[in-house]
């Protein structure tokens, strides 16, 4: 599912967490909080309760002044990836729950190389159970397995499916949220949700030709992948235009949305091999390790 | 342009039933495909928003929906029969040569007639599209094959239809009808003459176009060829064939002539060039001859034989038929002898004294009276001194009608009569022998019956002694009894072929029966025709031939060398398939579920 070109430029990357995502277990990441560790966070006045051990001697012996060394604590983090499953994923050449299982994939990679866990979270209509915590590499196969045992369903809801990942999934973490975005639904009351609950989203929007660029023309009965609805057009020059009006207007108040919530919106096309898409969108988001 | 085929109102009315039609069918029309997308939601929102404003706009592909109106209206306008205007309006008759000659065929194999037929159909495109046209057909007879109209369509299927006869065309007869249809119309107009050959033409205020067709051509052909009986020599008859080759090189052909199944002579010619040669033959048959002439294997030095019609000919020779004769006399050797002596009479001599009844009298075919006067009657009589009239002594015989079938072949210059009678003609007869002022001898047709008279008695005159007497006797005789046709071994194409009673059968030379009354008066066909008596052969043997040798006087008009292109009409049919087979590629590509 992951080329290995893919796995080597992920080796050096991981997850980027803010330290209010961290978790409890020792880990890469700093979380802001002052013990002994090995991340040297600022050098103080002694004040009385410090540890002896923190004054810093030799600052003593320049200074004359009792100063004390804090460090900051590292910290794993746990990343979510919540997956677009709805029956609209089905469409495109490949389709485009392939191109999502392999960002998946990525991230699940990125993040279990450096000690972080990693949950992933089929939603459609609403957020599933999930996949259990994938903390080491050798988790990957299985973390795959079940990307692999992912079936297409259902309808998008991301306001329900984030409501109910919130409440499961009450520890912070990095969230991020695959899906194609083809819901017209106001998206930002979800993305506030999440990252009022500690899951700020980066969104990776996937899309396809027949979305992004259609070329029907004529008379269409256009079908509805997820509901089975139909609509009769006559697909002309000018219809094509304000459809990719209408969905670019929707792409754009969905990363303004994310940009409030705190996240961003990533657009991965498709068609691509997953390790281009790894390269050229997914890297810069992750921080270098 | 106008159209020929549809009034104005009509046409308009047509077209805008036809608009009215294809907008309705493309305003119903709607045959979409299924096409599955992620999400309706934005397309049904895109469809809110581009809905356009003018009713009907969301459903009509325009591209199409003209590129149909355009088609349909163009279809509308090929019914109504559209034509340029390049004729010159008003009336026009066309007459068509459709005789012998029509059928030579030139150098790339087409024939006459045909070149006439490609150009009088361009004629008839452009006259008809700016007025009237009539097409005459000048065949043997001349005929009008399609009536004063402004339908392209009438006149191209009676032309479809022509073919020529095998017989001349008197083309200035057929210019001068077809000048009197065009006056009788009032309107102004003219005649167009296509044909092969140059005819001259009184000046007429009625103009005559001519557009001559073909080219010079060689041929050999059967100039002439006759036959009749031997009067003297019971069931033979002589056959007299003439062939000549119209040809500027040497030429060879075979000459056959045929009785029926049996060959009367069969003889390779080899003809210089224009050379003509005469062949004889002879059959012998007391039933009728029914005669064939035919050139086979024609073959001519470096060119070909344009004319095949021409190397047949044909020719009946009657049977054998006795004509019973009733010569009253009280005694005459000299006539006694030579209707004794006539194989073709039965003849039977009685005394005045014992005549008999007028029923048996009428039971024979010819009475003569011998110096008995003239008071029995008979449809067909023939009287030596009828005893009325002023005696004449030695009276010189002065003129004499050598051109009635009784004196054919005779002269009476040297004719002694001692004594006679002068007779007195009335209005219709028909003097054959005069003496000065004095009738000596006369023809009469009166009342259905024929009579010849002579003002003398036989003894009385050397005639009877000279050795055309048999012959004078014989053909007066032929003349009385009627049988004067039966001795025409053919009849040229166009006469009529004569059969007795109403609803007789005539069997053409193809063996079709035809119902007749009187006559069939429809036989423009060379061949071989037969009646419930008889067999009448119809023949043009002497009338072509040098015909096709001439050369036309000139090629056909660049007006009117346009055989073969498109009219029109079809140029427009092929636009209209060209474009709809544009808007298929170019809208329609890629739509078909």
């Amino acid at each position: 599912m992951l080329p290995r070109a893919a796995r080597d430029l992920l080796d050096r990357l991981r997850v980027r967490a803010l330290p209010r995502l961290t978790g409890s277990d020792p880990g890469g990441h700093r979380s802001g909080a002052r013990a002994q560790g090995l991340a040297f966070a600022e050098r103080r006045e002694y004040l009385p309760g410090d540890d002896a051990r923190s004054i810093d001697w030799k600052a003593f012996a320049r200074t004359r002044a009792l100063t004390v060394r804090t460090f900051e604590e590292e910290r794993d983090a746990r990343a979510y990836v919540l997956v677009d499953v709805s029956r609209s994923m089905s469409r495109g050449e490949p389709p485009k729950i392939d191109a999502a299982r392999g960002l998946a994939s990525a991230l699940g990679w990125a993040a279990t190389g450096h000690g972080d866990g990693v949950r992933l979270v089929p939603f459609a209509a609403s957020a599933a159970e999930g996949s259990p915590s994938y903390h080491r590499r050798d988790d990957h196969p299985a973390l795959e397995a079940f990307l692999g045992a992912l079936g297409v369903e259902g309808t998008t809801s991301f306001g329900e499916a984030a409501r109910g990942f919130a409440r499961r999934h009450p520890r912070p973490g990095p969230t991020f949220v695959v899906t194609d975005l083809l819901s017209l639904e106001d998206w930002d009351p979800g993305l506030r949700l999440l990252a009022q609950s500690g899951h700020p989203a980066t969104v990776l929007r996937v899309c396809c030709v027949e979305d992004h660029a259609p070329d029907f023309d004529g008379e269409l009965d256009l079908v509805d992948s997820e509901t089975g609805e139909t609509l009769s057009i006559t697909a002309t020059k000018s219809l094509r235009e304000a459809y990719r009006t209408e969905l670019s207007a929707h792409v754009s108040r969905v990363r303004e949305a994310c940009v409030r919530a705190g996240g961003a919106l990533l657009e991965v096309d498709a068609e691509q091999p997953v390790d281009v898409s790894v390269r050229a969108v997914l890297a810069p988001a992750l921080e270098h390790a | 342009m106008r159209f020929a085929g549809l009034g104005p109102l009509a046409l308009f009315g047509l077209a805008l039933a036809t608009a009215a039609a294809v907008v309705a069918l493309y305003l119903l029309r709607r045959t979409p495909r299924s096409q599955t997308v992620s999400n309706i939601a934005f397309w049904r929102r895109a469809a809110e928003r581009a809905r356009p404003r003018a009713p009907f706009a969301r459903r009509v592909p325009w591209i199409p929906l003209l590129v149909s109106l355009v088609v349909a209206l163009g279809l509308v306008a090929e019914l109504g029969d559209p034509r340029p205007r390049g004729g010159e309006g008003g009336v026009t008759v066309l007459v068509l040569a459709a005789d012998r000659t029509m059928g030579a065929r030139g150098a790339d194999g087409r024939r006459r007639l045909d070149q006439a037929l490609a150009a009088a159909r361009l004629v008839v495109r452009a006259e008809a599209g700016a007025g009237r046209v009539a097409v005459l057909r000048a065949g043997v007879r001349a005929d009008v094959a399609v009536p004063l109209t402004s339908h392209v369509a009438d006149a191209e299927r009676a032309l479809a239809t022509m073919d020529a006869d095998d017989g001349t065309a008197d083309l200035a007869a057929a210019v001068a009808i077809a000048r009197g249809v065009v006056r009788a119309t009032g309107a102004p107009g003219r005649v167009v003459l296509v044909a092969d050959l140059d005819v001259e033409l009184a000046t007429d205020d009625v103009p005559v176009r001519r557009v001559s067709v073909g080219s010079a051509a060689e041929t050999v052909a059967v100039t002439n060829f006759d036959a009749r009986r031997d009067p003297m020599a019971l069931g033979e008859y002589d056959v007299r064939c003439g062939v000549r080759a119209y040809a500027a090189r040497r030429s060879r052909a075979r000459l056959v002539i045929r009785d029926r199944g049996t060959v009367l002579l069969d003889e390779v010619l080899t003809l210089g060039p224009g050379e003509a040669v005469l062949r004889r033959a002879h059959g012998f048959s007391s039933a009728q001859a029914e005669l064939t002439a035919r050139l086979e294997e024609v073959q001519i030095e470096g060119g070909r034989d344009a004319l095949a019609a021409d190397d047949v000919a044909y020719a009946a020779v009657p049977p054998v038929v006795a004509t019973r004769v009733l010569l009253v006399t009280r005694g005459n050797p000299w006539l006694a002898g030579v209707f004794g002596a006539n194989p073709t009479v039965d003849l039977t001599v009685r005394d005045p004294s014992v005549l008999g009844t007028p029923a048996v009298v009428a039971s024979f075919d010819v009475l003569v009276l011998d110096g008995v006067g003239a008071s029995v009657r008979h449809p067909a009589m023939m009287v030596f001194d009828p005893g009325v009239g002023v005696a004449l002594t030695n009276p010189r015989i002065t003129a004499w009608a050598a051109d009635h079938r009784v004196l054919r072949g005779l002269r009476f210059d040297q004719v002694q009569v001692a004594r006679a009678r002068a007779l007195v003609p009335s209005a219709d007869d028909r003097v054959l022998v005069r003496s000065g002022r004095d009738v000596l001898a006369l023809a009469r047709e009166r009342d259905g019956g024929r009579s010849v008279v002579l003002g003398f008695r036989a003894e009385d005159t050397d005639l009877v002694r000279r050795v055309a007497f048999p012959l004078f006797a014989h053909d007066a005789l032929v003349w009385l009894d009627r049988r004067e046709r039966e001795f025409h071994a053919w009849q040229a194409p166009g006469e009529a072929v004569r059969a007795a009673g109403d609803g007789a059968l005539v069997l053409d030379p193809a063996g079709a029966p035809h119902s007749v009354r009187g006559a069939l008066y429809d036989a423009a066909r060379a061949g071989l025709y037969h009646t419930a008596q008889r067999a009448l052969a119809v023949s043009a043997a002497d009338q072509s031939g040098s015909l096709v040798a001439d050369a036309p006087t000139s090629p056909v008009p660049a007006s009117t060398r346009l055989g073969g292109r498109l009219s029109l009409a079809q140029w427009l049919a092929v636009l209209l398939l060209g474009i709809m087979a544009a808007e298929w590629v170019a809208v329609q590509r890629g739509r078909t579920p």
